[in-house]
Parts: structure tokens; sequence; C-alpha cells
């Protein structure tokens, strides 16, 4: 008697079990499965900020370190001379687009240590968009401006990374490239620091080295 | 044979009775009960066929015949999807406000019924990253059901990677849940853009994402 109730109790669980399943399978069966055919894509235009590669250290043809540029072993000069023989930095912004779209930039120079001050070193800068004529942003013909006079200049673009010595600000419409020429000297009004190097009856100073360092960086946005 | 014996074997023939009695009406209990469990089997498998039957497919049907009692769900991909080249860091007002065609993405969720009973089916909108050399976390989503924005995180705009992981499609993120009884017909805007916050490179980087649904 007692078998036959063990086998009747696990027949009976065997049978829930299989019901269990069952229901669980006809459950399963009744779903939906909307798998998308359509991909929804964003792909970002581009903007570069590239130093000309003819000057200064290069490995395979680019600038180690581009965005950097010293300042060194400079004399102070005057506006015309500094104009004549200052080297010349060449910089360009370019932006990649395919679309209609307007793109402002700002760019702007990220200071780095640097011995000399703001107020010692003059800049001047002329921009050429695309082939077109050059014009003046920072000084003019004849003049440089102090760094420290757009030192404190930001950009106003939203969430712009120029925070500081704003350079220039455009707008790109269409694919193209925005070529800057940048000269950089000591004011004249700067007394090179200098260490007497006086030994027994030879009274002598030598002037010390100094450096003015920055980057160049460039932010750019979709215009509203 | 004498009387004893007579008597001994009509007793045994009681007790063979009686046992012949008991076994059968035990057996008679048993194919009631082994009855009982068939029919319990049969109606537990064909229960959710007489609730469900057929529900969803992917494509507008040919054939918007429903049967009754039966319950009819369908994702509808609008024609066009979001294709956005040389994309510029947007920010979130000028994102929600794109109404260019390549901009947005629209599809329908709907369900059909013609059963007297209310069927309840949850459903779940998720997006599958495909192509991810852009950063998720500068991809920002929004999406608006009927023309009224859906608070995702408890904001109407999220970056990708704030999504939650969708407990059904591996690999994908869940964008909405709902649950509804009854028949249901709703047009869903899906926008993306690029986050404000990303500092375009030298470099084209992109994403890509499929919208998928699943009920159940």
């Amino acid at each position: 008697m007692d078998s036959n109730k063990k086998t009747l109790v696990l027949s009976i669980i065997g049978v829930l079990v299989l019901v269990l399943v069952v229901v669980g399978v006809s459950y399963a069966m009744y779903t939906f499965t909307g798998t998308g055919t359509k991909e929804n894509v964003i792909t970002t235009g581009s903007i570069s900020v590239t130093i000309d590669p003819t000057q200064g250290e290069t490995v395979n043809g680019v600038l180690i370190d581009k965005q950097t540029i010293t300042l060194t072993n400079q004399y102070p000069m005057t506006d015309a001379e500094g104009l004549k023989s200052a080297e010349v930095l060449r910089f360009y912004v370019s932006a990649t687009l395919s679309g209609t779209t307007t793109i402002n930039y700002e760019v702007g120079m990220a200071k780095d240590t640097s011995t000399l001050e703001d107020g010692e070193v003059k800049v001047n800068l002329t921009k050429k968009v695309g082939t077109g004529s050059a014009s003046y942003v920072k000084g003019t013909a004849t003049t440089g401006v102090l760094v420290s006079s757009f030192a404190a200049d930001a950009g106003t673009l939203s969430n712009t990374t120029v925070t500081n010595y704003l350079l220039d600000k455009g707008s790109f419409t269409t694919s193209g490239i925005v070529t800057y020429e940048m000269k950089m000297w000591v004011d004249e009004n700067y007394d090179l620091p200098t260490t007497d190097t006086s030994a027994g009856d030879v009274h002598s100073n030598q002037t010390t080295s100094e450096s003015y360092s920055f980057k160049i960086k460039a932010y750019a946005t979709q215009a509203a | 044979m004498d009387k004893n014996d007579r008597s001994f074997d009509k007793k045994e023939l009681k007790i063979a009775d009686k046992v012949a009695d008991e076994l059968l009406i035990r057996r008679k209990e048993h194919i009631l009960i082994w009855l009982f469990l068939l029919i319990l089997v049969l109606l537990c498998s064909f229960f959710p066929a007489l609730v469900f039957s057929r529900i969803g497919y992917h494509s507008l049907p040919v054939d918007n015949y429903i049967q009754e009692g039966k319950v009819l769900f369908s994702f509808e991909e609008g024609s066009r999807n979001i294709e956005i080249v040389d994309a510029t860091p947007t920010s979130d007002l000028v994102g929600k406000s794109m109404t260019k065609d390549n901009e947005y993405f629209k599809f329908r969720v709907a369900i059909t019924s013609k059963s007297k009973k209310k069927t309840k089916i949850t459903y779940e909108i998720s997006l599958t990253p495909n192509i991810t050399t852009l950063d998720p976390k500068y991809v920002r989503i929004y999406l608006v059901e009927d023309g009224k924005e859906i608070l995702i995180n408890g904001k109407s705009v999220n970056n990708f990677s704030e999504l939650s992981d969708s407990t059904i499609r591996e690999g994908s993120k869940l964008l909405y849940k709902n649950t509804v009884t009854g028949k249901i017909n709703k047009t869903y805007t899906f926008k993306m853009w690029l986050s404000d916050k990303y500092e375009l490179k030298d470099i084209e980087e992109t994403f890509s994402c499929f919208v998928n649904v699943d009920a159940y």
C-alpha cells in the first residue's frame, strides 16, 4: 500500500513538473522580437591645428610636440627689427566638412613654463583664409602688440577651452584652411638680466638666456 | 469435503471479494486522478493559445485582419534614419529641435486586439550599438512619444553611456519600457547628436546604433 502511495505521489509530482514546463515553454513562445534594420549614424567632423612642418625637429615629417613653440636666446628688439628679423611661425586651422554645417572656431595660446613675462614679449599675427589675401589680426604692418594686451581675452563659444590668450575667431561653412603667420620677439624696453662673470682683473657680465613657450590650441563647435 | 471446509472457503471467498472490490475502487480512483491530471495538462498547454496568437511581426501587415480572441503586436520602422555627417558639438537645445530628414528616426509601436479580455503586454525599446569609435559618453539620446518627451533617468536627454543595460538583448541599452493594457498605437521620434562637451579632433569618429522593440 505504501509503495502504491509513493508511486502515486511521485507520479503527481512528475506531472506537475511537466505542466510547469509546458506552461513555461508555451508562455515563452508568445513573445515578440523586433530587431531594427535601420542604422542610425553620427560621424564627427574634424578640425585640426597644425604647425608648419618645415620648422623645428620632425620625425617622419611630423613635428615632435608639434604644438609647442619656444622663443629662446632673443635680444630685445624694436618693432621694426622684430618684424624684419623674427622667425615666422606658421600654423594652420583646417576643417573637414562634407555637409552644410557651420563651424565656429576660436584659436588661442596656452602658455607653458616661461621665464619671460607677457609684458616683455611682442606678437604680430596675420591670417589668410584659403588662398585669399593676408590680414592683420594682432599688430599692424609696422607694429606688434604685447602678449599682456590680450592675455585675459577669452573665447565666447559654449564650453570653449580657449579661456585666455585668445588670438582669433572664425568660422567654416565648408572644408577649408586658414593660415596664420606669427612673429614673436622680446620687447625693446626689456632689460635682459645678466650674471656677473668677472674673474680676477677681468670684469664681465653675461646675459641670461630666457625663454617664452606656448602651445597653439583651437576649439570649435557647431553654430546654433 | 466436510462442512468446516465449505465455511472456510466461503470466508476466503468473502475476503477475496472484499480485496477485489477494494482493488477495483482504488483502480477507479487512480483512473480518475490520471484523467484529472491529463485534463490539467491539456488546459495549461492550450490556454495561452486561447489568449495569445500570432503576437507580433516586424513589418507592416498586408492583411490587417485579426481573428477574434487574438492579439497583434507591431514595430514599424520609419523610412528615414539618422545620418549625421561632420557632426559638431551641439547643445541640447539645438539637438532637441533638429528637424531635417536625416536628423531623427521615427518608428511606430502598435497593439491591436480583438479579444474581449484586456491583454497586458510589456514592451521594451532598446538600442544596440554597432560602430563606436566615437565614445558613447559624447552621444546624446532623446526620445519623444506621440509628441511628448520621455523622461529617462529623470531627464529628457541622456548620454548613451548613462542608459542601463537591457535584460533582454545582450549588448544593448534599454531606452524605454512600458506596460500597456489593451490597444495602443504610439509614434516615437528618436534623436541623437554629438554632445557639446566633445572636442573636435583631427580625425573623424563614428557612433551608430539600431533601435529594437521587444514585447512579452
